[in-house]
């Protein structure tokens, strides 16, 4: 059984200013070693989640539990388990690549000589250590992307959250990156909580998903059970070797349960949610009258598709 | 009962608590300096600006060619005295006889040199006018003693009662006018003091610890240049500091197990260090430009290093409030003016407004901005040849005054900048 990494249970969060609830009566836990996903539209309450989880907000009730032990949210233990990397690149620009990890290395307590070991082996693993006497300032955008990783890792924490630090990065840094990240929480057994815009970055990299808006979380599970349980499911396209009429399409609708068949021209266009697994009886359903089936073209329903069908809505922009 | 062990653990566990301390207070201190040594603005705004004051002040002002030994000035007596009961008073005649005896020490083994060379008259007339061609007759002032001169004295009445007639385009008029002041505030507490004692003025004499005698208004003006330089750095300070806030490096600190005292702690030796910089820079240039001082540099150089630390409380302050670094420079530059404009009030003889007395020393109004109550000091050292043991008041208020501000920056700075926000 996974240990459980970080439990939030029943936690609100209600901004006094507008009365807004961000986070309605939240329940989640999060498992050792486990890449989470959270996706939501804008305002769903990712970003005041993360930051309640930090310690940069305050809830309004609830409780996070640290290996079932509920922890002082701005006490220097919880700060020790927690990294945070925000959205927006922060670091001092007056300060070089080296001397910013090193502060705030030093901040969290760390020996000097461990403290040199780690920023060696980060500045090394994000292919920084080239750059570690130049200015932040000088960087280019993906290398101070690349330092904002850094500085929120620096100190080793169990539990690392990543708020969008995909955006805005090209794609062999995005491939650098969700490979680093990857090989960060197998090898060394580290939970990450990453939000996301990217779908097929979060469905590629997290363990599970969840699925916020509104302050509430809609649906948490695998990125393949939320697409083979929500949404309007895969498409296959069937191309048939000669006319046909609604008589097939009524035999193909019933070989298996909850399709949905259309005639489109030559071609048989099927949705259905976990398509590859009911392939063989919609076949053997057009070969039986008959038919032969051309080709076979299959688009996989999408993390973005179970997302717009639990939210009700279009991403809206970043 | 504890053993031996509980302790030395705990021992062990405090040293390392204060290792950590010292540690994370002196890599943001290094932080900062590094930052502000990195940085045009700094150099613009602490070093250059300052320096630039100045070389213009002592190039304006400086230099030997308008010092004098003694201040000539022509004083015309009206005062009719006054009459209480059966004893006679006439200040006026006191007064002058305080100025013809006020004398600053040239040193050991030689006569000390009277500050004012008196000439006197009883009557305004035309004469006199013809007196008061400056240029012609070598005098730097006139003071006319009103008739009720006496009366007002006596019976504590506020009325201006001292007419001073000058030329304010000479550098030596403001300078005399200044030491004249402080002669005459003095004069008058002391005879108010000791009404019906006469002997009033012997006591101002021997209170009065003397003055350079070719002291110049460049002089005059040095602390309060040198008090704006470190002024100038509430821009920076404060700026900084928003900047963290608007650019998220506080926050990125606010995650760290980081403290607003590491915080205000990393900052006060980066602004020490910047203050050492101004301060040796703005000495040395003050010395280029013939600066008069008998006191210690090094005593002036520190009463201006802890006002610094009250400098750095009021950028704090300003920061608290700032979302923006632009935002906390523009306020922190309005803020700047009065504290420019109060330090400047003594070289314009703006009386301080007394609050308390302690131990004969008073404390006033103005004395509640650190950098009029360092600039008297420095004054006080350096043109008055004042020692500490001279100032261990001023040094007591000043050393309050800033702890006093520094913890409402550091509760400011915590409160709005440093907790997690309720949102």
């Amino acid at each position: 059984m996974s240990e459980i990494a970080i439990q939030i249970q029943d936690l609100t969060k209600v901004y006094k200013t507008n009365r807004v609830k961000a986070v309605d009566s939240l329940d989640l836990e999060i498992n050792k070693g486990e890449i989470f996903g959270l996706l939501g539209p804008n305002g769903a309450g990712k970003t005041t989640l993360i930051r309640v989880i930090v310690g940069l907000l305050k809830s309004s009730s609830g409780h996070i539990l640290f290996d079932g032990e509920e922890l002082n949210i701005n006490s220097a233990k919880w700060k020790h388990h927690i990294g945070y990397v925000p959205q927006e690149t922060a670091f001092w620009k007056n300060l070089t690549v080296y001397e910013n990890l090193n502060l705030i290395g030093t901040t969290y307590n760390i020996p000097n000589k461990e403290l040199k070991e780690r920023i060696n082996h980060l500045l090394e693993g994000l292919y920084l250590v080239d750059h570690k006497k130049k200015l932040a300032s000088k960087l280019s955008g993906g290398m101070q992307r690349r330092l904002n990783l850094a500085m929120g890792m620096v100190h080793d924490p169990q539990i690392l959250l990543l708020d969008e630090v995909f955006v805005g990065l090209d794609p062999q840094t995005r491939n650098y990156l969700y490979d680093y990240l990857r090989d960060f929480a197998s090898k060394e057994n580290k939970t990450i909580i990453i939000t996301s815009h990217l779908m097929e970055i979060v469905d590629a990299l997290s363990d599970r998903v969840g699925i916020l808006d509104l302050g509430k979380m809609l649906a948490v599970d695998t990125p393949e059970n939320l697409k083979n349980t929500h949404g309007k499911g895969d498409i296959l396209e069937l191309e048939i070797n000669k006319e046909f009429n609604e008589d097939l399409v009524a035999k193909v609708q019933k070989s298996e349960k909850d399709l949905v068949v259309e005639k489109k021209d030559q071609i048989i266009l099927v949705k259905t949610l976990n398509a590859i697994s009911k392939i063989p009886e919609i076949l053997n359903s057009i070969e039986n009258e008959g038919f032969t089936v051309l080709d076979v073209k299959i688009t996989k329903q999408s993390l973005e598709t179970v997302f717009i069908s639990l939210t009700g809505k279009e991403l809206r922009g970043d | 009962m504890e053993s031996k062990g509980d302790n030395q653990n705990k021992f062990i566990s405090l040293t390392k608590k204060l290792g950590y301390e010292f540690r994370t207070t002196y890599k943001i201190g290094l932080k900062y300096i590094k930052e502000i040594f990195r940085s045009k603005l700094f150099l613009i705004i602490a070093v250059a600006m300052p320096a630039i004051l100045m070389i213009f002040m002592g190039v304006a002002f400086g230099g030997a060619s308008s010092s004098v030994e003694s201040f000539s000035i022509l004083v015309i007596n009206e005062d009719i005295g006054f009459t209480n009961v059966s004893t006679s008073y006439e200040f006026g005649e006191s007064l002058i006889g305080t100025l013809e005896n006020v004398t600053y020490p040239v040193g050991e083994g030689e006569d000390p040199i009277n500050i004012f060379y008196v000439y006197e008259t009883p009557e305004y007339n035309q004469s006199v006018e013809d007196y008061l061609i400056y240029e012609e007759h070598g005098l730097h002032l006139t003071l006319i003693i009103s008739e009720n001169f006496s009366e007002v004295i006596f019976n504590f009445e506020n009325d201006v009662i001292i007419t001073v007639v000058g030329d304010p385009a000479t550098g030596v008029y403001h300078s005399a006018v200044s030491t004249f002041t402080t002669i005459y505030n003095e004069f008058v507490d002391v005879t108010r003091l000791s009404l019906g004692d006469t002997t009033g003025e012997s006591v101002i004499v021997e209170n009065y610890i003397g003055i350079v005698g070719n002291t110049t208004v460049f002089d005059l003006m040095v602390p309060g240049l040198v008090i704006i330089g470190i002024v100038l750095n509430i821009v920076f300070v404060s700026s900084t500091f928003a900047e963290e806030y608007e650019l998220k490096t506080l926050e990125k600190l606010q995650l760290t197990p980081t403290r607003a005292i590491h915080l205000i702690g990393g900052m006060s030796l980066a602004q020490l260090l910047v203050a050492l910089v101004q301060i040796v820079v703005l000495f040395a240039l003050s010395l280029a430009f013939g600066y008069n001082a008998i006191g210690s540099f090094v005593l002036a150089g520190f009463i201006a290093w802890i006002m610094s630390l009250s400098m750095l409380a009021i950028g704090m302050m300003i920061a608290a409030f700032a979302k923006k670094g632009t935002i906390a420079s523009s306020i922190a530059s309005v803020v700047a003016i009065p504290l420019y404009m109060i330090t400047f009030f003594p070289v314009w003889g703006i009386e301080n407004i007394p609050m308390f007395q302690v131990s004969g020393n008073t404390f006033g109004v103005f004395d509640i901005l650190p950098t009029n109550l360092a600039n008297n000091m420095i004054t006080d050292v350096l043109i008055y040849g004042q020692t500490f043991s001279d100032l261990i008041f001023e040094f007591v208020s000043l050393i309050i005054i800033t702890a006093i501000y520094l913890a409402i920056g550091l509760v400011l700075i915590s409160v709005f900048k440093l907790r997690p926000k309720k949102g």
